[in-house]
């Protein structure tokens, strides 16, 4: 994994602390079907106590690697460790300690909410907690005699988490949990995974392509870039790893024609007088490469947003690829 | 676990209630077909609707397993649970297998209700748990119920293949005792064990291909398995032959006696037919798989019959020891027989005609006549194959003036018609006996009689029919009680019955059981023997009943010498003609084959285990010295 500091010639203090133990750890991790590698030699940590946001893409490989990490699915290479131990070796013993809502939110259809809680506490036994699940129920307003099969997205999404977080976990891992969820029943789903992950030494993974959910809830990002090493890295570090540019020109640049950026530049806006530039590059190998090619008037550099930042760092993975 | 528990019953309860309502229905609404006739001869209808409902529930159970909870993403859910694999199938298998005990005790209600005191069969008992496995394993290998269904059958005929696969492969027969037994616990078995593995390995919470692949595997691996372990088993244990469970035939002259071993493998048996000649070691034909030799008229050839799956029989010649295959040109063709003329055979088909068939050249067969007639079961001739009776779906038959008639050919494919046997001179002579009877006659068989006729098994009832007359007469199946020594029984005019009062007679419960029965040469007598060790020796001439109780009467069939002085009861006793009492011998027996002439018997050591030795101890037992004097080789 190319760490941020190797990607960025933005400076970051590292970090003092001792490191924390990771809950996952996962290197060289990669899955095959036929011929084609969808996830390739990733290395991935989520230490013990952080909220790390699995970012890439569509069809990146993010749901892969989830199935890969709780052994629901072989690694084709690499090795995983989920608390200390094997995955494939512990088999559903695993979900013991680690709770996992997927992307396609499948339920028992057949079974009402209390039904369904009911068969899962006692899967569970004495670990599960029915007295969060019937807070959380109340407060995710899921009625306990409806069916399964007749709960929205946001109402089974909810569902799950409530399920899971019942059954105290030491990991929650959330494959696109908010994907499909207005915003208010968003705001709500984030606040119960924040109020889990606060909880000392509870770790969360969650897979997102959703930059705002990051902000707000994860601590670190790792971000899948195909056919490329992972970036990760605190969000801060992320997000302040990017530099946004304000190009203002002289005179008028015709459409069709090609602007020739250094590595790890992408235009987000362009205007035939203007152009908006993020660059998790040097500031002076941008604008050596820009006065070269355009008639400048100016150069203004601003702070990148998060979801800047994730747009230049997986579409400068792009450009690297091309 | 018993909340999902209680959730899978549930579940499969949608699929289980429908056929455990019409079970539950059945009785009452079949209620008055109990006796409605099948067919002429099959006795009262048994009802299978229960049993067909019955496996259709057992199926209907394997699919509901796990289709519809991979389909619906129940199993994605339960596999992101601490709920293990093994006991998530274990519990899907309890809530399949409670509501199967339901449907199975609804079937046996049903059954019992419809066709009385309930007689359990082996399919019944074991064809719904194969229905359930076959089920199972599509359910497991598919994500849609409907989808499930339709792979159940192929399945189902694929893991039967398991079983069947290495008797096809080795030419072997499933053994008796065994074979339903095998044929449907053996692939059971096979076919639960796949759909555990494909559950277990198949990552079913998935979508892919991945449990197909492994449970086909599964149940390929184990036919080749089974196919491979039994060739094996068969080329390391050619010298493994054991029971003999035919009786020997003895040629008229009394010369040469054909017995059939059975060699007993890991699946099934085989059997081969010995030649056994006085003062030579025994000749063992070489075609596996025949039985029941029959000596040609000139005592030159045997017919023996093979395998019904591939060929209907093949004819050796004792001389060269030639085998030919007959080719009878029908798939369907079995129960070969000589014919009046030696050269000449006679085929039963199976379903609809008899083939008189004329094997004149190797490998050739010439259709000789083709007689329409309902579904034939047996047939049988008269010692000079003049006279043939067969049993159809319609009575009995009696077939007459076959030596006489030249027969024209017919086409390949061709079928003469009714009329053409008039002009042929064939006659054909509908033979009297009561519908009534019929109705309540199950697995009625014939024997040959010699001249006396025809015994006819009714429902384990006795009577003899004569050809030349119609005749029916009643034998006696079991005294009412042991008649003292000496006492006489006629079973003269005045004892006969009419076939109209027959019926009468015939009661299941007293005369359900197992004959075995001999006539003596030139119909003088007849012993019968029943499995509860009852014998009864008829002298048919003279009139009178003898009866005993024998020990152990299943080790052999009654054998009368060929000059009728004596008879070899299947206990190994000997019974003389004019003292009409046991002979003491000062040796026992062994296990009784056959006689050799009018003073030697063939017996087979009564060693268990069946191992070579016990083939290689038939002995010569001399009647007058009263032990065994000459051992015979074995046959491998």
């Amino acid at each position: 994994m190319m760490s941020l500091e190797e990607v960025t010639a933005q400076e970051t203090a590292p970090v003092q602390d001792p490191p924390a133990p990771n809950a996952i750890q996962a290197s060289g991790l990669g899955r095959r079907f036929g011929k084609t590698w969808v996830v390739r030699s990733l290395d991935l940590e989520v230490p013990e106590g952080s909220v790390t946001a699995l970012l890439g893409r569509n069809g990146i490989g993010k749901s892969t690697t989830i199935q890969m990490l709780l052994g629901l699915l072989p690694p084709s290479e690499g090795t995983v460790q989920i608390l200390g131990q094997d995955p494939a070796r512990l088999g559903p013993k695993l979900f013991q300690d680690v709770g996992y809502v997927s992307e396609k939110r499948e339920l028992l259809e057949d079974q009402k909410v209390a039904g369904l809680a009911k068969i899962v506490a006692e899967i569970y036994g004495k670990r599960y907690d029915t007295d969060r699940f019937e807070e959380l129920r109340k407060r995710f307003e899921l009625s306990p005699s409806a069916r399964c099969k007749t709960l929205s997205k946001g109402q089974r999404a909810r569902l799950l988490l409530a399920l899971a977080i019942a059954a105290r976990p030491r990991l929650l891992v959330l494959d696109e949990p908010t994907s499909g969820l207005d915003v208010v029943v968003r705001d709500d789903f984030l606040s119960g995974i924040a109020e889990f992950a606060s909880e000392e030494g509870q770790a969360v993974l969650l897979s997102t392509h959703m930059i705002e959910d990051v902000g707000r809830i994860c601590d670190r990002g790792l971000i899948m870039r195909a056919g490329r090493p992972a970036l990760s890295g605190e969000i801060e570090d992320l997000r302040a790893s990017v530099q946004r540019y304000l190009v203002r020109l002289t005179g008028v640049v015709a459409p069709g024609v090609r602007i020739p950026l250094p590595q790890g530049a992408v235009i987000l806006e362009r205007d035939p007088r203007a152009l908006t530039i993020v660059s998790s590059g040097a500031p002076e190998h941008l604008e050596a490469a820009l006065d070269q090619a355009l008639p400048l008037a100016g150069i203004e550099r601003q702070p990148a947003s998060l979801k800047e930042a994730f747009t230049c760092l997986s579409a400068a993975a792009r450009e690297e690829e091309a | 676990m018993k909340a999902l528990l209680l959730r899978e019953l549930k579940r499969q309860g949608f699929y289980a209630l429908g056929p455990c309502a019409v079970l539950l229905a059945s009785p009452f609404l079949a209620r008055g077909l109990t006796h409605t006739k099948v067919s002429a001869g099959q006795g009262p209808a048994v009802l299978w609707a229960p049993e067909v409902w019955l496996l259709l529930l057992a199926g209907l159970l394997g699919v509901a397993a796990v289709a519809p909870e991979r389909g619906s993403g129940a199993q994605a859910f339960l596999r992101r649970v601490p709920l293990s694999l093994q006991r998530s199938f274990a519990l899907r298998l309890a809530a399949g297998g409670l509501w199967l005990g339901l449907g199975l005790a609804l079937a046996i209600g049903a059954l019992a209700l419809q066709a009385g005191p309930l007689r359990l069969n082996s399919s019944f008992v074991l064809a719904w748990p194969m229905a359930y496995a076959a089920g199972l394993v599509s359910s497991t290998v598919t994500q849609r119920p409907l989808a499930a269904i339709g792979l159940a059958i192929p399945v189902g005929a694929l893991a039967t293949l398991t079983y069947f696969g290495p008797l096809l492969v080795t030419g072997l027969r499933p053994r008796d005792g065994a074979a339903v037994v095998g044929l449907l616990l053996v692939p059971t078995a096979v076919t639960l064990g796949a759909a555990f593995l494909a559950y277990r390995h198949g990552r079913i919470h998935l979508e892919g291909l991945r449990p197909f692949a492994i449970s086909l595997s599964a149940l390929l691996g184990f036919s080749l398995l089974g196919s491979g372990g039994t060739a094996l088993a068969r080329s390391a244990h050619q010298s493994v032959v054991f029971e003999s469970l035919q009786p020997m035939v003895a040629s008229g002259r009394s010369e040469l006696s054909l017995v059939t071993l059975t060699g007993t493998y890991w699946y099934g048996w085989e059997q081969r037919v010995v030649v056994l000649r006085p003062d030579q070691e025994p000749l063992a034909l070489p075609r596996a798989g025949a039985r029941s030799p029959q000596l040609s008229p000139d005592g030159r050839q045997v017919l023996v019959r093979g395998d019904s799956i591939t060929t209907p029989g093949a004819l050796c010649d004792l001389e060269s020891g030639e085998v030919r295959e007959l080719n009878l040109g029908y798939s369907e063709a079995r129960d070969v027989l000589w014919g009046p003329n030696g050269p000449a055979l006679v085929s039963l088909a199976t379903a609809v005609s008899l083939r008189v068939e004329g094997a004149v050249e190797p490998g050739q067969a010439r259709k000789l006549l083709l007689i329409p007639c309902d579904e034939i079961r047996t047939l049988s001739s008269d010692d000079q194959g003049r006279v043939y009776l067969l049993q159809a779906r319609s009575g009995l038959q009696r077939l007459s003036g076959l030596d006489t008639v030249e027969l024209p050919s017919v086409e390949p494919g061709q079928k003469a018609a009714q009329t053409s046997l008039e002009g042929l001179g064939v006659e054909v002579e509908q033979l009297p006996f009561p519908e009534e009877l019929w109705t309540k006659v199950r697995g009625l068989r014939i024997s040959r009689g010699g001249e006396l006729g025809l015994v006819l098994f009714a429902r384990g009832d006795l009577a003899l029919l004569e050809i030349k007359t119609g005749r029916l007469q009643r034998l006696p199946s079991e005294p009412a009680k042991k008649p003292a020594a000496g006492a006489r029984s006629d079973l003269s005019a005045e004892r006969r019955i009419s076939a109209r009062d027959l019926a009468a007679f015939v009661d299941p419960r007293q005369v359900l059981g197992r004959y075995r029965l001999s006539f003596g040469p030139g119909g003088r007598g007849v012993v019968v023997e029943r499995d509860t060790g009852w014998t009864i020796w008829c002298d048919l001439e003279q009139g009178f009943t003898r009866t005993s109780l024998e020990l152990r009467p299943d080790r052999g069939l009654p054998s009368w010498a060929a000059d009728g002085h004596a008879v070899l009861l299947g206990s190994g006793r000997v019974w003389e003609a004019e003292q009409r009492a046991p002979r003491a011998l000062e040796a026992r027996v062994g296990r009784p084959l056959s006689w050799l002439g009018s003073k030697t018997l063939v017996t087979e050591g009564l060693t268990s285990g069946g191992r070579a030795a016990d083939l290689r101890s038939l002995t010569l037992f001399d009647l007058d010295a009263g032990r065994g004097t000459q051992p015979l080789g074995g046959a491998k």
